[in-house]
């Protein structure tokens, strides 16, 4: 096989790259390549497999890692809203847990197990909720991932409160709804948009 | 760089501690690179260029490696390509890993498993 063609099928192999490594030592490699073949005269079968073994073994290893940065990436939605929507969460957990507290103590004695069980639950999602908040404040990694689980336990909370208040005005529900939701699109357009940054 | 960093750099891979050790008398471009590897070890060690550059790039981030510059290589064509050398901290490193390999060899010394060291 001449040098150019030679090339080409190299230039195949190294479509086993992760975009990003290739955009920066593809000209490297095929150069180095180049040289290769050349110091081998006739690159014949044995030449080949060594390189098929060296692409095998470096490629998977180094999209792994392209893999890894990206998710790292990923997790950390724009610093500038990280903050505000962070400091709303910590709010509106405090407020939950003091009406909660206050539901506790007026119903006293009185309160059914279930709606009991529901004013804890709300008062331990109320803890998440500050918690993932504060997360968002200081910018930790494990932020996202707090925030995603504190929105779902917040959903399944309010279906299990109208449940126990079937009641509940349709407000009172849109409200319950929409911060989690608000929040699960905060953190997944975060997710996005560090997706598209990386390539 | 102190010591504590350099050794939080070990183990090395294999492939890492020759590419260091290529680059300790001077700079080189990634086939200087293979070239220098496969003569120190008699063609043992044969870096292919995925695993050179993966590893570069590695090194790169890690702080042991940079890249001075670019320019062609009269001993081979017209094509210019990237030098790299070794960092302070690369260098470092590639001592504390000296040294643990080192202190291997002695602990395989003792145990009998290979003979002592000719000079």
């Amino acid at each position: 096989m001449t040098a150019r063609p030679a090339e080409r099928a190299y230039a195949l192999l190294l479509r086993a790259y992760p975009p990003q490594f290739r955009a920066a030592y593809e000209r490297e490699m095929t150069l180095c390549f180049r040289d290769l073949v050349r110091d081998a005269g006739a690159p014949g079968m044995g030449f080949w497999m060594m390189i098929v073994a060296d692409v095998a073994r470096s490629a998977p290893a180094l999209r792994f890692d392209a893999l890894r940065a990206r998710r790292s990436s990923n997790v950390r939605p724009k610093e500038g809203q990280m903050k505000p929507m962070g400091i709303l969460a910590v709010l509106i957990g405090v407020t939950q847990i003091v009406n909660a507290t206050i539901e506790l103590i007026a119903g006293g004695a009185a309160l059914a197990t279930f709606p009991r069980f529901t004013v804890l639950l709300a008062i331990a999602v109320a803890l998440l909720l500050v918690a993932a908040g504060m997360a968002l404040v200081r910018r930790s990694p494990r932020a996202p991932s707090l925030a995603t689980l504190v929105a779902v336990a917040w959903l399944v909370l309010v279906v299990i409160t109208r449940a126990v208040h079937p009641w509940m005005s349709i407000f009172t529900l849109m409200l319950a709804v929409v911060f989690p939701v608000a929040l699960l699109v905060f953190v997944w357009v975060g997710r996005g948009r560090g997706r598209a940054s990386t390539v | 760089m102190p010591d504590r960093d350099s050794e939080s750099a070990l183990p090395l891979t294999p492939a890492t501690f020759h590419i260091l050790l290529a680059l300790v008398d001077e700079e080189r471009h990634g086939y200087a690179i293979m070239q220098e590897v496969a003569e120190r070890t008699d063609g043992s060690v044969n870096l292919g260029p995925g695993t050179l550059y993966g590893s570069l790039k590695r090194m790169l981030d890690q702080g042991l490696v940079e890249e001075s510059d670019e320019r062609a290589d009269p001993a081979l064509d017209d094509e210019r390509r990237r030098y790299y050398r070794i960092t302070r901290f690369g260098l470092a490193v590639a001592r504390a890993e000296a040294r643990r390999l080192e202190a291997l060899v002695r602990s395989a010394r003792q145990k009998k498993l290979i003979g002592r060291a000719t000079t």
